[in-house]
């Protein structure tokens, strides 16, 4: 079926694709690239500035010499415990992950799997997301008096619970929207085939979640690295989290620009490998999440 | 009502070209069927003359005009959808008006028009239903229902029936040629169901990878296949083919299955011999012995599947004719009714 | 094994439940009890007075409130506005381009996953009048510097800019994900019907797309309410009370006035009127969506 090229005269193609609706195309394309450029923008002059000596920053040197002194100044230097609040912020979050996983998950099937009297579901249901809406700021305060109550205050464990507690709407939300997606053919028939529920649950249902897993993992870990009100007021210096060591820098008299790009940078570590790894699953827990 | 005018017509996807030498004259107000296997460029030769794929070479002329720079919405053409295509969002009045709205015409025209078309297609207690809410069929006339609200120049139907079952299927062929009738709207129609291109074209265009086999009238072509493709793509049960080498004016293809030829044919040439069911005579006196295989009724006919020197064959018979599987027969085939290809599938001349 | 098969519809649902009721009904329960007390904790000891007038009378002298709720209101509406029509005309123009379409998915996420106190930070050195890029770029074209978070009038649009910059991927990735989503077929049955671009985006596209919309909407409202982390690293509520927002003076009060119980009753109102704005927000979902 070839035919040589020189036969057919090929002019310009007349209709556009169906999908270009406002720009596509060429148009399509410089937006794309301004927007990936503005995106990263930002941080691209951070990362330079944090190899760069403060004085060259003030300068506006360019080019520069590079110099690993601010990293090393904020890992290692005698003054700061950043080594410290990165420890405290690995715990932290691995831990409530962990945890809000597991209670998360067995919730949302419970909720999913098996016939709850409507106040029930919808009550809790409701109840998480309501509080999911209201600014963590309101119930930081209670938490406060209560936990210097209970001889909690200053305790890695209120700062776990008190992050899964966070994390748990969406984190069931977005198991429940993982759940649905099941055929309930298959659990019937691993009943059928002799399975207890919570075998079923164990050996059908979870291993065909583990997507879902993954992208409720990768963002309950990243709120809690993330997570700042609660860490700034309910932890005292030695328990301090990363995002409260860079708030420390912004608070200082004198601010040490540099070690703070620096610091910055090293604290959006874990969000770059996330990202690289779990793009797919982060973009699709967030929009079935959203889309509830 | 426009005539359509296809000349020379080839289309490329980056180096593949997937269409070429596709040459076609549609009258005013006929009905031509676009009729082919999966994947042999129908429905894309249909969405070049729509407007929504690029024309690599050659032109089409719609109404005269050449409209291979134009935009869909410049030629004036309305189209059925296989999968209708229905705007989820309006319900059946709005989609059906669609078109009418954008050109802004008064809303008493648009009243009229749409509740002429929708009486005639019945769809008059569905206006306010959003696709959502109707059956297929429904949404199938709803789609046909826009497109003849426009009264365009060119209707074009991209397999509108694939996805109905069965039984309303051959309800809607009827409708849509009863319709065509009444209209007489040019409509070029694309399907892979060679029984719809049978029972509703004026004239069938078989198409086969990318090039057209055979142009012509449902029963001329039935008859007078001019490849071997076309003899085995059109008619059901399929054509029965037996390939040999011919000697003597009779063609070997297996020990006991030998037909007798009246044609020209290079002697030792090997050819395939394509003969119908329907020409297939089931008597004691016939030439070939053959034993049966399976009997199928149908109703008004018979059809018997026989095993002859090793040899499929099918036979149409009528049903007062009793046969059982394992039976043995002799088969009687007229050489006149037999149909000759070449190797490469064309046909040679008789 | 057997009990626990028999009692897995219960034990699977109650961590959750008792989780939640103890940190956040009870708390809230607690904040009531807060908001008619005077706490103090001196010496290792905690004592609370019962003074329900007490923190009213905060409440009404309390001279941060009017300009924290408008800059609130200013804040979430200008940002989520911005947003909203940002990551809708980014989605539509992008979705037509065949290549790179992975790579900006990926490069989209980047701003959600950052740390938002890290955002504040770098922002703060991006602002900076001194040697901050923009006032680089300024003086390096001859223009005059500006006092992007040190002028009382421009402080909170340089807030709201650095929202926008965090959450115009999020609007774009979810509506994105919507136009990509749009059927074609009923797209090219519209062009064929007649339907310029400007008809199609108006009359098919965008009705099309409305459910996303109202998603993505709903959702950033939500958050921008919330917000805190970046105005807190960026102007702490200053210049003035130019930033200040209703969330960051909620925790001034409570952890550098130390007011407990004037805390909560702020607490308290704040929580009714998000209720009050959820319930309002809902019923006019509901008239649109018919």
């Amino acid at each position: 079926m070839a035919t040589p090229a020189a036969t057919l005269r090929i002019p310009r193609p007349a209709a556009t694709p169906p999908l270009s609706i406002v720009g596509g195309g060429r148009i399509g394309g410089v937006f794309l690239v301004l927007t990936v450029l503005a995106v990263l923008g930002p941080f691209a002059w951070i990362l330079v500035a944090s190899f760069k000596y403060q004085i060259a920053i003030y300068s506006g040197e360019w080019p520069f010499t590079p110099t690993l002194s601010n990293y090393a100044q904020v890992l290692f230097g005698r003054r700061s415990d950043f080594l410290g609040n990165v420890v405290n912020s690995l715990v932290v979050a691995s831990a409530s992950t962990a945890l809000v996983l597991v209670v998360g998950t067995l919730a949302a099937y419970s909720l999913h799997r098996f016939r709850w009297p409507a106040w029930v579901s919808a009550g809790f249901l409701g109840w998480t997301l309501v509080f999911h809406m209201i600014p963590v700021m309101t119930l930081i305060g209670p938490w406060y008096v209560a936990f210097r109550e209970l001889g909690l205050y200053d305790t890695r464990i209120a700062l776990i619970l008190t992050h899964v507690t966070i994390n748990l709407p969406m984190t069931v939300w977005l198991m429940r929207a993982f759940f649905r997606e099941i055929p309930p053919e298959i659990e019937e028939a691993a009943l059928v085939d002799g399975c207890r529920p919570l075998e079923a649950f164990r050996r059908v249902t979870l291993p065909l979640v583990v997507p879902g897993l993954i992208a409720a993992g990768i963002l309950a870990f990243i709120f809690s690295w993330n997570e700042f009100p609660i860490a700034l007021n309910l932890t005292s210096r030695e328990l301090a989290t990363v995002p409260v060591a860079i708030a420390l820098f912004a608070q200082q008299y004198e601010i040490q620009h540099a070690q703070m790009a620096a610091a910055s940078i090293i604290s959006t570590i874990p969000a770059v490998i996330l990202m690289a790894l779990g793009q797919r699953f982060i973009v699709r827990g967030l929009t079935l999440g959203a889309v509830k | 009502m426009a005539s359509v005018r296809i000349r020379n017509v080839a289309k490329r996807f980056d180096s593949v070209v997937v269409m070429q030498d596709i040459d076609l004259d549609v009258a005013d107000g006929e009905f031509i069927v676009l009729v082919g296997a999966s994947g042999c460029g129908k429905s894309t030769l249909l969405r070049m003359i729509a407007g929504l794929e690029a024309i690599t070479a050659g032109d089409i002329e719609i109404g005269g005009r050449r409209v291979n720079d134009l935009e869909p919405r410049e030629r004036d053409v309305a189209m059925v959808f296989q999968s209708y295509a229905l705007y989820p969002h309006l319900d059946v009045r709005e989609n059906m008006s669609f078109s009418l709205r954008l050109r802004k015409r008064p809303d008493s025209e648009i009243e009229r028009m749409v509740g002429g078309t929708a009486s005639t297609l019945a769809l008059d207690a569905l206006l306010d239903r959003r696709p959502r809410a109707l059956s297929g069929g429904q949404r199938q006339r709803v789609a046909m229902g826009r497109a003849i609200v426009r009264h365009p120049q060119l209707f074009l139907f991209d397999e509108p029936l694939s996805n109905l079952d069965a039984k309303l299927r051959v309800a809607m062929r009827t409708e849509i040629r009863a319709l065509h009738q009444r209209l007489h709207a040019t409509s070029i129609y694309v399907t892979h169901d060679q029984v719809e291109a049978m029972t509703m074209a004026d004239r069938m265009v078989v198409m086969n990878a990318g090039r057209i086999e055979q142009i012509g009238r449902p029963l001329d072509v039935y008859d007078h296949p001019e490849t071997l493709y076309v003899a085995q793509f059109i008619g059901s049960p399929a054509i029965n083919v037996w390939r040999g080498p011919v000697e003597q004016g009779t063609l070997r293809a297996a020990p006991g299955a030998t037909l007798a030829i009246d044609a020209n044919v290079p002697p030792g040439a090997t050819v395939a011999a394509a003969f119908r069911p329907e020409h297939v005579e089931i008597d004691g006196t016939g030439t070939i012995a053959a034993r049966v295989d399976v009997v199928e009724t149908l109703g008004p006919e018979t059809y018997v599947y026989l095993e002859a020197g090793g040899l499929p064959v099918c036979a149409r018979v009528d049903r007062t004719q009793r046969l059982s599987p394992g039976d043995p027969v002799r088969l009687r085939i007229a050489p006149a009714a037999i149909h000759l290809f070449d190797q490469g599938g064309r046909r040679l001349a008789a | 094994m057997d009990f626990l098969n028999r009692t897995f519809r219960h034990w699977s649902l109650l961590p959750a439940v008792v989780l939640f009721v103890l940190l956040t009904a009870y708390p809230v329960a607690n904040l009531v009890r807060m908001s008619v007390s005077t706490i103090e904790f001196a010496q290792g000891t905690e004592t609370w007075t019962f003074t329900p007038l007490r923190n009213f009378a905060l409440l009404r002298a309390d001279e941060v409130i009017p300009p924290a709720v408008r800059n609130t209101l200013i804040f979430v509406v200008a940002a989520v506005a911005i947003e909203m029509v940002l990551g809708l005309a980014l989605a539509l123009l992008v979705a037509g381009v065949s290549r790179g379409k992975g790579l900006v998915r990926t490069v989209m996420i980047l701003p959600i996953l950052v740390p938002p106190v890290a955002i504040g930070s770098m922002w703060k050195l991006l602002y900076n009048y001194d040697f901050g890029i923009f006032n680089q770029a300024l003086t390096a074209l001859h223009l005059p510097p500006v006092n992007w978070l040190g002028s009382t009038s421009i402080a909170l649009w340089s807030v709201i800019l650095v929202d926008v910059w965090h959450w115009v991927p999020f609007v774009f990735l979810i509506l994105f994900a919507a136009v990509e989503a749009l059927p074609i077929d009923v797209l090219e049955a519209a062009r064929v019907d007649g339907a310029t671009r400007s008809q199609l985006l108006r009359r098919v596209v965008l009705p099309l797309l409305k459910p996303a919309i109202v998603v993505a909407l709903l959702f950033r409202t939500i958050l921008a309410f919330k917000v805190f982390d970046e105005v807190f690293l960026l102007t702490s509520g200053g210049p003035g009370t130019s930033t200040e927002l209703v969330t960051l003076h909620l925790y001034k009060v409570f952890f550098e006035q130390n007011q407990l119980g004037y805390g909560a009753l702020l607490s308290l109102a704040l929580i009714a009127a998000i209720l009050a704005f959820l319930l309002v927000g809902r019923q006019a979902t509901k008239a649109v969506r018919v």
